[in-house]
């Protein structure tokens, strides 16, 4: 294996089908072309987690070294930059730095480049990227912030999990500085300016020949489950082995308002976390039952979070859900009352 | 969640305010929510979460 395409954990997130649309390409190139999906170990570095960070990292070390070594091309623009960082004896290229890539899908009109804050040290990938728009009937403007000066889309060091309120403002900053449209080259940034009504043109989407404007905009659980998609299509298309750990099948299903999915969306819940804990609550019937209109309370401590969820049950073995929230701080002893009431019940039969 | 009659799934028992303890980051606290004064269950609605609560996580995560 010459090359191996390795395109993060994002791009499959957002949608399988850039993953194998790009790794066609790459094997149309190249009929070796190997791949590998997973993390570079840039949201762990984010959270300050330098030992999980150091794990993914020397596991990619090793995968590369197995697989002979070979040239790596990326995808995403933060795996870029860590990679050139952080694992330096691994030649990488992103995917459209290769000569034989060209647009398939072309635009007209005035546009400017939005150059992700990966790429702020590297110019000769944020020329490429101007280089193959040359050839487009377009007119390209420079954003006030761009090339060395690039800013963040919000999507980076896990800000909309610390202080959703920065990532309103950053990202309202971002889609203002230049009325027409965008063409980005990273899909967190393509997927956050479209989310808030910003017209984006994505430069995956011109070499596959695809429209971006066409395509739906993924919820945090959406996320989860294409990835889950993209390696079920790696091991039917590909035939490629899959030794990654079994995720969670589909339960039932969960109906709820788009208002609702956004909000979950919004505050980093997933739909899969819900079930788990209406799943629970059904189980072992702990709920709560709001007599007036019958809804249920179920909460669950999952990990480091505890989710609530408002719902009912429907007959069809469905569930509907009206409301979500979750928080951090955990409830101390709240089975205690039963704990004790079944030791007092037991001491006092022990004593009788 | 103005007067509203919640009554707990397992006990049929409606819940009563109760003083709950609370942990993060190895701090402690309490208030007072609603629990079944029979099993312990506690409902906790969101406007606690959304205000003290997230505030209160967000004063230990900045210590």
């Amino acid at each position: 294996m010459k090359r191996m395409f390795f395109p993060g954990c994002q791009l499959g997130g957002s949608d399988p089908e850039y993953v194998t649309g790009l790794y066609d390409l790459l094997l149309s190139l190249d009929g070796s072309t190997g791949i590998g999906i997973g993390c570079c170990g840039a949201p762990a570095e984010w959270a300050g987690d330098r030992e999980k960070f150091l794990e993914i990292r020397d596991g990619i070390r090793d995968l590369w070294r197995k697989q002979e070594q070979p040239e790596i091309i990326l995808a995403c623009p933060y795996c870029y930059k860590n990679f050139r960082e952080n694992m330096q004896e691994i030649p990488v290229k992103m995917y459209f730095e290769l000569v034989e890539i060209r647009l398939r899908k072309h635009i007209t009109g005035t546009a400017a480049v939005y150059d992700p804050c990966a790429m702020r040290r590297f110019p000769e990938i944020r020329n490429r990227v101007r280089r193959l728009l040359e050839a487009e009937n377009i007119s390209l403007e420079e954003l006030k912030y761009s090339g060395a000066k690039a800013q963040c889309c919000s999507w980076g060091g896990h800000a909309y999990t610390v202080n959703p309120n920065f990532v309103k403002t950053q990202v309202a900053e971002q889609i203002a500085m230049d009325e027409n449209p965008y063409i980005t080259y990273c899909i967190n940034c393509t997927d956050i300016f479209r989310a808030k009504g910003k017209k984006v043109c994505y430069l995956g989407d011109l070499v596959l020949g695809r429209d971006t404007e066409s395509r739906n905009i993924p919820t945090v659980s959406n996320r989860r489950e294409n990835r889950r998609k993209l390696r079920r299509m790696l091991v039917d298309q590909y035939h490629i082995a899959d030794n990654s750990p079994a995720g969670c099948g589909d339960r039932f299903f969960l109906h709820m308002s788009d208002a609702l999915k956004k909000k979950l969306t919004e505050r980093l819940i997933l739909e899969e976390d819900v079930i788990q804990v209406i799943e629970e609550a059904e189980r072992s019937g702990k709920y709560i039952i709001d007599v007036e209109n019958g809804h249920r309370f179920a909460h669950r401590k999952i990990s480091h979070m505890t989710y609530w969820a408002e719902y009912t049950m429907d007959e069809s073995g469905g569930c509907t859900l009206y409301n979500a929230y979750s928080h951090r701080m955990m409830i101390v002893n709240e089975d205690k009352k039963s704990w004790e009431t079944e030791n007092s019940s037991a001491e006092d039969a022990g004593k009788s | 969640m103005g007067n509203r009659k919640l009554l707990c799934g397992r006990c049929r028992e409606e819940l009563k305010k109760e003083i709950v303890d609370f942990q993060y980051l190895s701090f402690a606290f309490h208030t007072e929510v609603l629990r079944c004064p029979k099993c312990g269950q506690v409902f906790i609605d969101e406007d606690l979460v959304e205000g003290k609560m997230h505030e209160t996580e967000m004063v230990m995560e900045d210590k």
